[in-house]
């Protein structure tokens, strides 16, 4: 039972354009997310980390290619893996969650429809079991009165309970893992803090793994056990939630933790990151956060800067950072 | 008291918009189609020199009432004041100026910006059209502007769909000050721009303001950032202002239930340890989901919400009223038996 329920190890994504040599959008990521635990994956626009989201389930589409790397879901690895074989898995071991919740749901099938299409395309079930297995889906994600909301069109319920009925559709044929790409950026702040202490209590009581997608530290805070900053299509930082949040090592988490706004005191400017990060297939050729580190040193702007085990920690932890931040 | 009058100043302003079901909707008789207020009854003032935050959550009627106060938007009842005249009553060049000195920067720079047009057409057409510059000089004043924004004045060429997003809400920023306003009224300026981004853009706004001794509306869902930035803030709860009060009190010492609410969203894992999270997070759940903003117009109306509602938040409407100097609240707890 020690199989985690997905590991993930170097993945390189590319992005490829007509005549054009193939763009590493994406590289080196590995992680690996237990039963029952949430990882954060966090980044700015353009930091890869959607791109990784979407490639884990095998959602990506060309141009996006994965170029190398491993993907295991349960002990199985799943690149390379025949469509059919994928499509099996897909909704029933591995389950996605999107931004935006309206356009995942079809506008003209009642929710009943949409959860109990989703058990049937993966097992021989009756109707009416079905329909009781997707009502105590909805209740599972939170969602007030599960068997009248059954009736209802997506059209009907507020935004955060279509992403309520969204979560039941990814948990309803109970999968090892759950990705959610920005899955409360859209909602309003106390919606989002109801639905992140669900996800919480879900990944406890059944046991699902979150794999879960934000540009919001604050949303790391609640909820992920693990995280992984990305910036310019690379892992900066990785390792236990509170240890990284804590004492970050490297610059750019730091910088990134100081830009939140309920973190600063009032009266000053706010914090702020100069510049913009660089964007895909114009990486700098030293450390790519060097333009904008406030601790850049002579050798950062040449030698790239590799992941890499920090030591005097007890909790495993890396960054990619030649003169790492001690604590 | 201060005897000068408020900037602007809304008196029991509201607004409502017709909503009607459906494509049939010019088939129904008036009396049935329902009329939706996204402002009810708001009483606010703008006073000079202040920065001015504005909160609440998606559908709270924040944009309706920023465009109100910009006068972008007219009120279906009540009136707005600017520096203590009607504004229906204002004509001509009086009319002109009040207008001009009061402008909106738009929520979302993309679709704020003509992609039709190059930046300097969309920054400097007003001041040309308003006589404020010659059209021969509109170069010169938008590359100034630009600059003054942060911005390369060579940018002045470019269309919209040609600039990242941060670029975008410097550009409506630049188009504002153009017209030489006293007050910026900014509709969500910092959303969906990335976190380090977001810092930027509001320190540009903080040192636009010092430097063109602006007033400042600011309007956000994130409490977190107006805090840090407003001199007052007025939370919005269902078209009406349930809590006005300086940022340090308002979050430590919130009155109305509404507030406390968005207060624990926003800090709730800052406020300390594990066990007071799920304390805060137990009277958050309790709040449930808000319901639609038509319909019963009786008693308050977090009512069904509230964890401290008593029978006579049912009945009675609960107005704003001060329960320690400089903060007003909504809210009949402790005025009740």
């Amino acid at each position: 039972m020690n199989t985690p329920a997905l590991a993930v190890s170097d993945l390189r994504i590319g992005i490829r354009r007509d005549g054009a040599p193939t763009i590493d959008a994406v590289e080196g990521v590995s992680f690996t997310v237990a039963a029952g635990q949430v990882l954060a994956i966090v980044g700015e626009s353009g930091s890869g980390k959607s791109l990784t989201a979407l490639a884990l389930p095998g959602l990506h589409q060309p141009p996006v290619t994965i170029r190398s790397g491993s993907i295991r879901l349960e002990g199985v690895e799943l690149l390379g893996l025949a469509p059919a074989a994928l499509r099996r898995l897909r909704g029933s071991r591995i389950a996605i969650v999107l931004q935006d919740p309206m356009t995942a749901l079809n506008p003209v099938q009642r929710v009943q429809t949409h959860l109990i299409e989703t058990i049937r395309a993966h097992r021989p079930m009756g109707y009416e079991e079905a329909r009781e297995r997707s009502r105590l889906a909805l209740a599972r994600a939170g969602v007030p009165e599960p068997a009248r909301r059954l009736q209802s069109w997506p059209h009907e319920l507020s935004g955060g309970l279509r992403q309520r009925v969204v979560i039941a559709m990814a948990l309803v044929n109970d999968p090892a893992v759950i990705v959610a790409d920005e899955a409360t950026t859209a909602l309003d702040v106390t919606v989002q803090g109801e639905i992140l202490r669900e996800v919480r209590r879900l990944a406890r009581d059944s046991g699902t793994a979150f794999v879960w997608i934000t540009h919001d530290l604050g949303v790391v805070e609640r909820i992920a056990d693990t995280v992984c900053v990305m910036y310019a299509g690379q892992v900066v930082e990785q390792g236990p939630a509170g240890a990284v949040l804590a004492q970050p090592a490297h610059p750019y988490t730091r910088a990134l933790l100081d830009c939140v706004p309920a973190r600063q005191r009032a009266g000053t400017r706010l914090n702020q990151i100069a510049g913009a990060p660089p964007s895909a297939g114009q990486w700098p050729s030293g450390c790519r956060f060097a333009a904008r580190c406030p601790m850049v040193r002579d050798d950062c702007t040449r030698t790239p800067s590799t992941l890499s085990v920090l030591e005097g920690t007890d909790m495993p932890r890396s960054v990619r950072c030649l003169h790492p931040l001690t604590p | 008291m201060n005897t000068t009058p408020a900037l602007i100043e809304l008196r029991q302003v509201s607004r409502q918009f017709q909503a009607h079901a459906g494509r049939w909707h010019f088939r129904r008789a008036a009396s049935e189609t329902a009329a939706v207020y996204a402002v009810r009854e708001v009483n606010l003032a703008l006073r000079a020199g202040e920065v001015l935050g504005l909160v609440g959550e998606s559908g709270s009627g924040k944009t309706t009432l920023a465009r109100l106060m910009a006068g972008s938007l007219a009120p279906s009842s009540g009136e707005r004041l600017w520096l203590g005249a009607d504004t229906c009553t204002l004509r001509g060049a009086a009319q002109r100026d009040a207008r001009l000195a009061v402008q909106l920067v738009h929520q979302d720079a993309q679709s704020a910006l003509n992609p039709r047009l190059t930046v300097e057409t969309s920054i400097g057409e007003a001041s040309v059209v308003h006589g404020l510059i010659a059209p021969e000089s509109r170069r010169t004043r938008v590359a100034d502007l630009l600059a003054q924004v942060g911005l390369d004045p060579g940018l002045g060429s470019r269309y919209p769909g040609e600039l990242s997003g941060g670029q975008r809400s410097r550009v409506i920023m630049a188009r504002a000050l153009a017209v030489h306003p006293q007050v910026l009224i900014a509709d969500e300026p910092t959303a969906s721009l990335d976190v380090s981004i977001q810092a930027q853009v509001v320190n540009l706004l903080l040192d636009l303001r010092r430097r063109h001794r602006l007033s400042l509306v600011l309007v956000s869902h994130d409490l977190a950032l107006v805090r840090l930035l407003a001199d007052r803030i007025a939370v919005m709860y269902q078209g009406r202002i349930v809590e006005v009060g300086g940022p340090d009190v308002l979050i430590g010492q919130a009155h109305h239930p509404y507030t406390r609410t968005l207060v624990e969203a926003a800090f709730g894992t800052h406020a300390g340890t594990a066990g007071q999270v799920e304390v805060l997070s137990a009277a958050t759940s309790a709040l449930g989901t808000p319901s639609e903003a038509t319909g019963r117009l009786t008693g308050c109306s977090l009512h069904m919400r509230c964890p401290w509602a008593g029978p006579q938040c049912k009945i009675i409407e609960p107005l704003l009223r001060e329960v320690a100097p400089g903060q007003l609240s909504a809210c009949h707890r402790d005025s009740m038996v």
